[in-house]
């Protein structure tokens, strides 16, 4: 673990923390609780929608029961979630106070501007779609229901790009005199390869959850033997959607690995376990890692696994027998393939951290030559800043068991889905939906399994570029701030109790109204 | 959009009134009976409220301002300050070369 800054520490058993440890626990507390709610807003808002444009077309007012149904619980998922993302702009401010000064010009316009304007869409056309069934036109009050779905997706643009940037940071320029990256180009921002596909793949896996949400809780009105025939309505627009969300899901997922292949290709070889590069570089479809192995030894990188080869290649490069880096030819280089690694970069990241501090130091003494000296210098090595802080090339590499298993894990499970919900779709259109008691207990629990690849696909995405708070230009280490662990394991824990005290609150709540079931 | 063709006059009671001065006027009452009726016609409505309002106190009133403190605002005056304190960060951690 990276621990540049002069950081306090915690003993918890025979393990010493330190800030960085506390702040990243806490910190993927925080946004993990806050994806619990997040993707069922994003998702089931545009179910609803789906399920008043059926109302609004047909006129059968069983079809607004529906709709107000699952109005409701969108309503109490939104009610408990709403606000649990602010808790990480505290976090920012607070634990991570040097990495939100330096790119504090970069999102702090556009995520503040996008909260008012979630905050006024949500004001306004959340009161409509709630209160306004008996006092506005049909029409209206379906635009209203759009315009939430349209809304709450397009509030969460800002953050999936600051995320892009993050793993790809382009469209900026570090101002040494403010020690902030500035944006120089907004378009590359917004529109970076990267920040694209964090959208489409986030919001899409959004829309799948909502589904598995909406045809889980429907096999079980079935299982039950209660609301048949709203639960069968349900569960064939929620497949049809879930389905097409799936395909969506795996259309954008490989192209982001395309992109991490590209530019974070230390976290493509983690997700595959994959230490030494080779040419038609398989995919472990099953394995037991080695959770012992690091960079350069001799060990197995696996116990057990089953290959496919090539097909990391094709997913990597468009090409099955195309050469992918692996962890070691990437902290230790490869001349024959012309790859530098972490060990050279750190010898670059250091020459620029030193004419940094030398550029400092010259401008604080008032010798301009000197400045401007170091400043030439610093500008022709700084695209490896971040690895001026490594001790150890190894440091570059990210924990490779979690990033390996979150990784097969979601793919696994995203594989799973879209054939729930063709089984789904043919049972409802052969008009056995209700017997198939073994489908509605596996699309029940379906939902669970649902946040677990949702959850997952986050922990492949964050783990899998650690150590970088921002991909090679700066380490979590130095991200945070100089304070106490203590400080942060005390509101760790004050935020566990929080927000279980707060999802309990959620299931029960839900758990109550969907046994009323749309009679309420 | 003007309020004719937003609002259901089947249903009355808050319906705007043909005495109604200006269309800003009556619209600001219809979005006021709605907000108003609304609220009060909630059933679990009324129980997450009392949730959300309980969790904003305690991120705000409690979480914000004992345990979050912004870092940089507390305790550095001014934007140079604070760049100063960030660049001695970076640059005063960095292991030898």
């Amino acid at each position: 673990m990276l621990s540049a800054n002069t950081h306090k520490e915690v003993v918890v058993g025979d393990q010493i923390l330190t800030t960085v440890d506390w702040a990243r626990a806490q910190f993927a507390l925080t946004a993990m609780y806050h994806w619990i709610f997040v993707p069922l807003t994003l998702g089931l808002s545009f179910l609803v929608a789906f399920f008043e444009s059926i109302y609004v077309k047909t006129g059968n007012e069983e079809w607004k029961k529906l709709t107000r149904f699952w109005m409701t619980l969108f309503g109490v998922n939104f009610a408990i979630g709403v606000a649990t993302g602010i808790i990480l702009e505290f976090e920012f401010g607070t634990n991570w106070s040097n990495y939100s000064w330096m790119v504090g010009d970069i999102f702090g316009a556009p995520l503040a501007i996008e909260g008012i304007f979630a905050f006024f869409i949500e004001a306004t056309f959340f009161a409509v779609m709630f209160f306004g069934w008996q006092r506005v036109g049909k029409g209206f009050h379906l635009f209203s229901t759009w315009m939430v779905a349209v809304g709450s997706n397009l509030s969460a643009v800002w953050i999936l790009v600051a995320n892009g940037w993050m793993q790809f940071p382009t469209g900026m320029a570090f101002n040494p005199d403010k020690a902030r990256f500035e944006m120089q180009n907004f378009w590359d921002v917004a529109l970076s390869p990267v920040a694209v596909h964090k959208f489409t793949h986030t919001t899409s896996s959004a829309f799948l959850l909502a589904s598995l949400f909406v045809v889980g809780i429907s096999a079980l009105f079935l299982l039950q033997e209660r609301h048949q025939k709203m639960a069968k309505r349900s569960m064939v627009v929620a497949a049809v959607f879930g389905f097409i969300a799936s395909v969506f899901v795996g259309l954008t997922g490989d192209e982001a690995a395309f992109n991490v292949a590209h530019r974070q290709p230390m976290k493509l070889a983690a997700m595959e376990g994959l230490y030494v590069g080779q040419e038609k570089a398989p995919i472990v479809a099953m394995g037991i890692i080695n959770s012992s192995k690091k960079p350069g030894d001799d060990l197995p990188a696996f116990y057990q696994e089953v290959k496919i080869p090539g097909l990391l290649s094709l997913l990597a490069n468009r090409d099955p027998n195309s050469f992918v880096p692996g962890i070691n030819d990437l902290v230790f280089g490869n001349a024959e393939r012309n790859i530098v690694g972490a060990e050279q970069r750190m010898v670059t990241g250091k020459i620029a951290l030193a004419e940094l501090a030398r550029y400092k130091y010259a401008r604080e003494k008032g010798d301009e030559a000197e400045a401007a000296a170091a400043l030439a210098i610093f500008d022709q090595h700084k695209g490896d800043l971040g690895y001026g802080y490594l001790n150890n090339p190894a440091e570059a590499a990210p924990p490779v068991s979690t990033t390996f298993y979150s990784f097969h894990i979601m793919v696994v499970l995203g594989t799973l889905f879209p054939v729930i919900f063709l089984a789904v779709l043919y049972f409802a259109f052969k008009g056995t939906l209700e017997y198939q008691r073994w489908l509605n207990l596996v699309c029940f629990f379906s939902i669970f399994l649902g946040y677990v690849a949702s959850q997952a696909g986050w922990v492949v995405a964050e783990v899998g570029r650690q150590p970088w708070a921002i991909q090679g230009l700066l380490p979590v280490g130095v991200a945070t701030t100089n304070i106490a662990a203590s400080n942060v394991q005390t509101t760790f824990f004050i935020f566990l109790t929080l927000f279980t005290a707060l999802l309990l609150a959620e299931i029960r709540i839900m758990m109550k109204q969907i046994k009323i079931g749309p009679e309420a | 959009m003007n309020n004719a063709s937003i609002y259901n006059k089947e249903n009355t009671g808050v319906f705007p009134s043909e005495k109604e001065k200006t269309p800003v006027a009556a619209l600001s009452k219809q979005m006021y009976c709605l907000y108003r009726d609304g609220f009060r016609s909630m059933v679990v409505g009324r129980t997450l409220w009392k949730i959300i309002l309980l969790k904003l106190f305690i991120m705000f009133a409690v979480l914000k301002l004992f345990f979050f403190p912004n870092y940089l605002a507390s305790n550095f005056n001014t934007e140079q300050e604070r760049a100063n304190h960030v660049l001695e960060n970076l640059t005063g951690t960095a292991p030898s070369r």
